[in-house]
């Protein structure tokens, strides 16, 4: 009786030490492994986002460059058109029109476009 | 994981989430490909840039207006209808006997280039034309409001001024002066008329002459000089009672 009472106290000491061990969660090891892929995963989005907000910016600075260009050579042509008509000369306004048009619309500049004179 | 990782790994992925949402709700999860201050850009090119080629496009038509009333009134002897006084070889006389018919060519080119054109209330300054538009309104449809509003004055320089036929007439009066009744017409007036001013083919018929000047200014229209046709009445013969 004594032993079986014994050998049941050993038993559940033994569960008690278990539970206690599993109350205390992963061990050392695993602990720092997330510590680690919770760094990994923070480091990689933080990455992702400044490369993101990089590359957005590095493009659209790009774009406003060729729009104001652009809008810059269809001013410079309208201006020169003023000029001509002040002068006296004829001025072919419908073609002013495309040319600045085209200007606008495909963001190019005039001497790519043999546009430097109407 | 214990407490603390499980409180860690919370605060990383709360973070994470909350930039996702960011990125989902601004729309900004692709490169971004339009050019900042596109409001601004396409203001100019939208509304500036055509208005400011509708204005230049309104000039160059008050400027050719201008021209064509220059030319049709110097042929016309600054007439926009037959003269009261009368014709000499489908030319306007200025005068019949002391009676001058010339009008105000200032209002006549006024009136004659306010038909052709949007603008109103032609004035003429020296050599500058000028005329009064209505306001025009440039509005771009679209989720941001881009209205732009422009007055359509005119203010152009015609090369030419209608102060000549000032001058002209004055001349004229001079000529006719000298010459009335002369008996020797041909030569009285050949020995008075000025440089500028010449007989047409048609010459003297019945007492009056028919004249083509030249512009006193030596203005040219066109690359075409001014020649201003009309007709001057040395005798009592054939006046209009």
């Amino acid at each position: 009786m004594n032993q079986r009472t014994s050998n049941m106290n050993q038993r559940t000491s033994k569960v008690k030490r278990n539970l206690l061990l599993n109350k205390k969660g992963a061990g050392p090891i695993e602990g720092w492994l997330d510590y680690l892929l919770l760094f990994v995963i923070g480091l990689f989005g933080f990455i992702f986002l400044f490369t993101f907000l990089s590359f957005s910016l590095l493009f659209r600075s790009e774009v406003t460059i060729k729009t104001t260009e652009s809008i810059q050579a269809s001013d410079n042509l309208i201006n020169q058109q003023k000029g001509a008509l002040a002068e006296g000369e004829p001025v072919d306004v419908p073609k002013l029109r495309r040319n600045v048009n085209y200007i606008n619309t495909y963001k190019q500049p005039p001497e790519e476009i043999g546009l430097q004179s109407i | 994981m214990n407490k603390k990782g499980l409180f860690f790994h919370l605060i990383m992925f709360g973070i994470l989430l909350a930039v996702g949402i960011f990125l989902i709700a601004t729309k900004s999860y692709t490169v971004q490909q339009e050019p900042a201050g596109l409001w601004h850009l396409d203001l100019m090119a939208k509304t500036l840039q055509p208005a400011e080629i509708d204005l230049l496009e309104l000039d160059q038509k008050a400027r050719d207006a201008g021209w064509e009333v220059v030319l049709l009134l110097a042929k016309q002897g600054g007439f926009s209808e037959n003269s009261p006084c009368g014709q000499i070889a489908g030319r306007n006389i200025w005068n019949n006997g002391d009676k001058w018919c010339i009008p105000v060519v200032k209002e006549v080119a006024s009136q004659l280039i306010g038909a052709r054109i949007i603008q109103k209330e032609i004035t003429f300054s020296e050599e500058v034309m000028r005329g009064v538009g209505e306001n025009k309104i440039i509005e771009v449809p679209g989720n941001k409001i881009q209205k732009y509003e422009y007055l359509t004055n005119a203010a152009v320089d015609l090369d030419y001024s209608f102060d000549e036929y000032a001058q002209l007439e004055q001349e004229a009066r001079e000529l006719v002066k000298e010459c009335t009744d002369s008996t020797e017409l041909d030569q009285c007036v050949n020995e008075n008329k000025l440089s500028h001013w010449q007989l047409c083919k048609e010459g003297i018929i019945s007492g009056a002459a028919a004249f083509c000047v030249n512009s006193p200014g030596n203005y040219l229209i066109k690359g075409r000089p001014v020649i201003y046709e009309l007709g001057l009445r040395f005798g009592s013969e054939g006046l209009i009672s």
